[in-house]
């Protein structure tokens, strides 16, 4: 039996640093993760004072009361050979305890340290070393095990200790994956530059690390022990005649249980509640400790509980416009709420794009931009709701549709663009399949009309050789390639509005240009409106023609690009402005002092008022609304420098 | 004062082994080559380029994790290259790091009070009230207080943890940090407070740096020259504000003309130009470039002799060089 | 395609030979002696040596274990000490049992486990999800040979819907073979199943939280043919994974079941030859079952780069 509990290598959260969480003792203190190691203690008590707890001698021998059943005398019956049943549990607890010990010693033992040696020495060390796993992992633990016996004769400790060498395998493999991570952590060659020996780099910047995995691992490994344990002296090795073993017990009750059918059941129902127990243990250590289990998913919710609860639980709009938006308008956001449980994650956002034009949605990250594009689409997850507001496309509030309604939209009228092109496209599906995927569902083309269809839409942004590449993977494309295929995705169903959120962050200097230059000649020749999401005033000045800044789940500022950029009308757009370092050195940067406040921390008043340097005492009060394209109350007062 | 400069690299290369079967892969790809610049005591050289060019692989084969393949690095008038397996502990104080992802550049099970008490541990035998004082004047030089140095890594902000970071390098009070990329995972606003310092600390430390990031904008701002590099080649060098205004490189011009700045009115003219010289193209893989100038491919005024020759670094002016074979053409400049 | 099968089978070969040195060294490090066993200890010396020269136990181990592989190449295992018998013949006859119930138990698992992942998957944290989660926790824990002893003790000795012990080939009654095997794999599959829809529900959560799920959606393409045509087949990647390692447990539970069936496979062969201390029978079968796990392994590789066009070599 080889355990799956093998950790995927975490190089790819870990290189985020997203999987980097670091151990809470409040999070050990959670009441399933404690209960288990009560119980367990308890096993453990149990087993080490078997002498003191069992009412009977478990060899005893009592051929008259044989096979009874459960009575004052014997709580738990007899067996066979009238042996008290409850005194060899207790008894057997022992025999459990010692077993599961010893295979995770000595897998602890032998896995970390080779795996240590290996992960840190890498190169061919680690290719042998790893074919020689290979080839010991191929034999199942029990059949080692019995190998074992056969081979050196009969006895737990040599059983256990075969268990042991295969198990360790997987704990070696666990260490070997978590040091070559780690060995590709910045803060390794940070430690190496200090001048850090070896040494120290694996014992102390390394293990630590490993340990967290190690734990988890050894808690479900104890339970697979048992397990094994059981099966093996089910079998009749591994055991002598003085150790008492649940799996033992169990061979006797095969023999028996036409005669007396209670007999199988106590011994199984303590192994079942010991390896449950483990398992559990190890589970609630994983959670506490931040290991990512391949097996457990996230935790958030899937995909169809986020519409459910974005359709069902959204709240009417407050105040819905009165009016129709003015002509020429095709995307109206009017005081657009979205909150998670009790925090706004975006307050009272407003703002109208026309048609033909690009328009800009800049902030910091955290200021509530793309949750405010998640939410045009219809597409927040989990609990994050719109609270209030509407979402007009062509006069039509896209808060109040149904999910069936929404896809009609999505795709058809609205096309998305992501930030990350290639975690935008499934890996393990042609780029032809799911460029057609949308034209198949919402034009009702056929598989083979979409294709040709796809490849003009491939050529359209630029794909070069697009016939051929539409049977290519993703990650057959290099990023700027991604991105337009991602677009021309998007594109498929010719739509009205096309949101891009931070469409060229992930992107080369030289090959941004080239995305920005493709959206924008593609929004000409589509005639097509663009509500362009970026972090960047560069991208803004570069495409759009009107621009809304965002600040702490707030539109700050509106207006013309032009006009914010060289006279912005508030003091955040100024400061944003100043901060970016463009055109001849200046001798100091301009920079914002603190930090952009979490969702749950906003400030009263206005929201910038702490970091504001003409901030005055009623900025700290009331809620400032919009007014002449600006959330300041001191906007008419103030002369700002824009970027000239 | 002599002139010999605190670190000059010379024709520096570097090859990656690519492969990872039973014997491991016999191809090699360049990730750098012939690379050769200079860092005067207490400036700062900026190294510019895209992913794939090779400056963070210079910046790490400066930093002794990579072995270079070729070509000298002298530090201080000694050659870092011919050092043996062992890095002699006196270049290990002379030379730091500042890494772009602060996150994992610290130990996240690590107080920043640790990370920074080690790094001076090891240069300089320190006692308990000692090296905390000595931790607690480093972090003011960065900003930070005394109480930060309690925190671990996650409990900062992104801001906080590249000033602890920078603390860590100038705690042993090197002569040359090796700055990759370190504000371009920070918000606009921090990443001003974030260059400040560097300029702060380079004014009161004297210390040198290699900047090496992406945003030509940046680069430019904290560096006195520049270098900016194509696949693994340097192509062009020389002083910051020259080689922004007039740049000789078609790549160098293409960077600038690609790179956003906030000014509508600038960047409608950056953007005519950057039309004018037409789409572009994709870069070449770096496992597979192409022969002779690695930007023909991508480059308006290539000729025959740019898809044969590698054109060599020469001199197209006073402290500039660049590697084009029409540098000085009047038809580029025009 | 070829290429990535050529090179799977290419580096099973040095994991083979790996493991059979492996084995005998394991066998030949120990002083047994066969001679003396069999004989009995009174037999005199000169039977003995005829005995083990007679076994070619007498020539060097490099020999030995040259001999020993030639003949494997050859598919002669050498004979057992003590029945005469080829092991060829002797694994041959008894694979076809394991092997069933393997199967069968791992069809039973995926047939329960995939979709109750999915059901799980598709509401996170609901009520359905949350009693999946349990009986997920109590299959893991629960031994699949007490299982057996439980299912054999209701539906076998008290209900008589199915035979207490033995077993019918399936070229002599397929029904009858059925049945001899329903109660052991049913045993066998409930730890698998839990193991298997565990990891379908991770894999699908996740795979539902990905981007391109989200940019999907933003194309309009209904749910159910995202779950259908997209998130299924990526989320299937990780269970391939799963269900390889789980063949190996299974492999090795169906030596335990086997005695409580007293099903004639390869667990009861196994045990002969621990207990008689039958080295022949015991390296032919541990290399027997190993060459099996590496080429369950080897199928899942295959069907892993069918999938996931990541690993497939162009």
């Amino acid at each position: 039996m080889t355990t799956s509990a093998d950790i995927t290598p975490p190089e790819e959260q870990q290189r985020h640093g997203a999987a980097r969480r670091p151990v809470r003792a409040s999070r050990l203190r959670r009441p399933a993760v404690l209960w288990c190691a009560v119980f367990l203690g308890v096993l453990v008590l149990v087993a080490l004072a078997a002498p003191l707890l069992a009412p009977y001698d478990p060899l005893a021998l009592d051929i008259k009361n044989k096979l009874a059943s459960p009575s004052v005398a014997h709580w738990l019956g007899t067996d066979d050979l009238g042996r008290d049943v409850l005194s060899r549990l207790i008894y057997g607890a022992r025999t459990s305890v010692v077993a599961s010990a010893e295979v995770v010693a000595v897998a602890l033992l032998l896995g970390v340290s080779v795996g240590l040696l290996v992960g840190y020495l890498g190169g061919l060390w680690d290719r042998v070393t790893m074919q020689v796993v290979d080839a010991l992992q191929a034999v199942p633990a029990l059949l080692l095990a019995l190998a074992m016996v056969a081979v050196v004769g009969n006895g737990l400790v040599k059983a256990m200790f075969a268990v042991g060498l295969v198990f360790a395998v997987s704990f070696m493999r666990v260490t070997r994956a978590v040091v070559l991570a780690e060995r590709e952590q910045l803060y390794v060659d940070a430690a190496r530059v200090t001048g850090l020996g070896r040494a120290h780099i694996v014992f102390r910047q390394i293990l630590p690390n490993v340990a967290a995995p190690l734990i988890v691992q050894a808690s479900i490994a104890a339970g697979t022990a048992l397990l094994i344990e059981a099966s093996l002296s089910f079998l009749g090795v591994g055991i002598d005649t003085t150790q008492v073993s649940w799996g033992g017990m169990l061979e006797t009750a095969r023999q028996f249980q036409s005669e007396q059918p209670l007999l199988p059941i106590f011994p199984g129902v303590a192994i079942a509640v010991c390896v449950l127990l483990y398992n559990l243990l190890g589970d609630g250590l994983r959670d506490a400790v931040g290991v990512r289990d391949p097996a457990a998913g996230a935790p958030a919710r899937s995909a169809r509980t986020r519409t459910r609860l974005s359709v069902v639980e959204r709240r009417p709009a407050e105040a819905a416009p009165a009016s129709a938006p003015a002509d020429g308008t095709l995307l109206s956001v009017r005081g657009l709420t979205v909150a998670a449980g009790d925090t706004e994650l975006v307050s009272d956002v407003s703002f109208d794009v026309r048609k033909g034009e690009t328009f800009g949605l800049v902030g910091e990250s955290g200021c509530g931009k793309s949750v405010t594009a998640t939410a045009v689409m219809g597409l927040l997850p989990g609990a994050v709701r719109v609270t209030g507001g509407s979402v007009l496309l062509d006069g039509r509030d896209l808060v109040r549709l149904g999910e069936r309604e929404l896809q009609r939209i999505r795709g058809e009228r609205i096309g998305m663009v992501f930030q990350d092109p290639v975690a935008a496209l499934s890996p393990s599906h042609t780029v032809g399949h799911q460029l057609g995927e949308a034209l198949m569902v919402h034009k009702g083309m056929t598989r083979k009309q979409a294709a040709a269809r796809s490849a003009e839409l491939l050529s359209l942004v630029g794909v070069p050789d697009a016939r051929r590449r539409l049977a290519d993977y993703p990650h057959q494309f290099s990023g700027g390639m991604a991105q337009r295929v991602v677009i021309a995705a998007a594109l498929a169903c010719e739509p009205e509005l096309l949101i891009a959120d931070e469409p060229t962050t992930a992107l080369d200097v030289t090959i941004q240009a080239q995305v920005l230059d493709l959206l924008d000649d593609l929004k000409r020749q589509l005639s097509m409106s663009v509500l362009l999401i970026t972090h960047d005033l560069g991208v803004v000045a570069d495409v759009c023609d009107r621009v809304a800044v965002m600040y702490a789940g707030q539109v700050v500022e509106v207006g013309s690009t032009e006009d914010l950029l060289l006279s912005p009308r508030h003091p955040y757009s100024e400061a944003l402005l100043a901060a970016m370092p463009h055109g001849a050195p200046v001798e100091r940067l301009a920079t914002i002092p603190g930090r952009v406040p979490p969702a749950w921390d906003w400030p009263s008043g206005c929201r910038f008022h702490p970091r504001c340097p003409y901030a005055v005492e009623r900025c700290g009060e009331g809620r400032p609304e919009i007014a002449d394209g600006a959330r300041c109350v001191r906007a008419a007062e103030l002369t700002l420098k824009g970027v000239r | 004062m002599n002139d010999e400069p605190l670190l000059r690299v010379d024709r520096l290369s570097v090859a990656y082994r690519l492969g990872t079967g039973m014997l491991g892969g016999r191809r090699k790809v360049a990730a750098v080559q012939d690379v050769s610049f200079e860092i005067p005591k207490g400036a700062t050289f900026g190294l510019v380029g895209e992913s794939g060019s090779g400056k963070s692989t210079t910046g790490r084969a400066i930093l002794r994790l990579l072995q270079p393949s070729g070509g000298r690095i002298v530090f201080d008038g000694r050659d870092v290259t011919a050092f043996g397996r062992r890095t002699p502990l006196s270049y290990r104080r002379d030379v730091q790091v500042v890494f772009q992802d602060p996150l994992s550049s610290l130990n996240p099970k690590q107080t920043v009070r640790t990370t920074i008490g080690q790094t001076i541990r090891r240069h300089r035998k320190l006692g308990g009230r000692e090296l905390r004082r000595e931790v607690d004047e480093t972090l003011d030089m960065v900003g930070l207080s005394s109480f930060h140095g309690d925190r671990l890594p996650h409990e900062l902000s992104g801001g906080q943890r590249q000033r602890v970071a920078i603390a860590r390098a100038v705690a042993v009070r090197p002569k040359l940090i090796v700055c990759d990329e370190p504000v371009s995972a920070l918000d606009v606003s921090t990443q001003g407070q974030v260059i400040n310092l560097l300029t702060d600390l380079q004014r009161t430390l004297g210390v040198s740096y290699l900047f090496i990031a992406h945003d030509l904008d940046v680069v430019r701002h904290v560096s006195t020259t520049i270098g900016v590099m194509y696949l693994g080649r340097l192509v062009e060098t020389g002083p910051a504000d020259e080689v922004c205004t007039a740049p000789v490189h078609p790549y160098t011009r293409m960077l600038l003309d690609s790179a956003l700045v906030p000014d509508p009115v600038e960047q409608a003219e950056r953007r005519a130009r950057r039309r004018a010289l037409g789409r572009g193209g994709e870069p070449p893989s770096p496992l597979a470039p192409p022969p002779g100038c690695a930007f023909h491919t991508r480059c308006r005024w290539a000729s025959e002799v740019c898809g044969a020759e590698v054109p060599q670094m020469t001199s197209t002016g006073p402290a500039r060089r660049a590697a084009c074979h029409h540098a000085g053409d009047p038809a580029m400049t025009g | 395609m070829k290429k990535l099968v050529v090179s799977r089978l290419i580096s099973s070969v040095p994991l083979l030979v790996l493991l059979s040195l492996f084995v005998f060294g394991l066998i030949n490090l120990t002083p047994t002696d066969p001679a003396a066993q069999i004989l009995g200890v009174g037999a005199g010396e000169d039977a003995k040596a005829a005995y083990r020269h007679q076994l070619g136990l007498d020539r060097p181990l490099h020999e030995q274990f040259g001999q020993w592989v030639l003949g494997a190449l050859r598919g002669d295992l050498g004979k057992s000490w003590f029945t005469a018998q080829p092991v060829t013949q002797m694994i041959g006859d008894r694979l076809g049992v394991t092997l069933s119930l393997a199967l069968l138990a791992l069809v039973l698992a995926l047939l329960a486990g995939v979709p109750l992942g999915i059901l799980g998957a598709l509401r996170p944290g609901s009520v359905p999800d949350r009693i999946l989660t349990l009986a997920v926790s109590l299959g893991l824990a629960v031994p699949g040979f007490w299982l057996a002893l439980l299912l054999a003790l209701l539906f076998a000795l008290t209900l008589r819907w199915f035979p207490v012990v033995g077993y019918t080939p399936f070229t002599e009654d397929p029904g009858e073979w059925a049945r001899s095997l329903v109660l052991p794999a049913t045993a066998m599959a409930v730890h698998t199943a839990a193991v298997i829809a565990r990891q379908t529900r991770g894999a699908l959560v996740d795979t539902l939280n990905a981007p391109y799920v989200q940019a999907l959606r933003s194309r309009g393409i209904p749910f159910r043919r995202i779950l259908l045509r997209y998130a299924m087949k990526n989320a299937m990647i990780p269970v391939l994974a799963v269900i390889a390692v789980q063949m190996s447990v299974l492999v090795g539970v169906t030596f335990v079941v086997e005695r409580i069936f007293a099903l004639p496979g390869i667990g009861t062969l196994l045990m002969d030859g621990v207990v008689q201390a039958d080295m022949p029978v015991l390296q032919g079968t541990v290399v027997v079952v190993g060459a099996l796990v590496l080429l369950i392994n080897l199928i899942t590789d295959i069907a892993y780069g069918v999938v996931n066009p990541k690993v497939r070599p162009r």
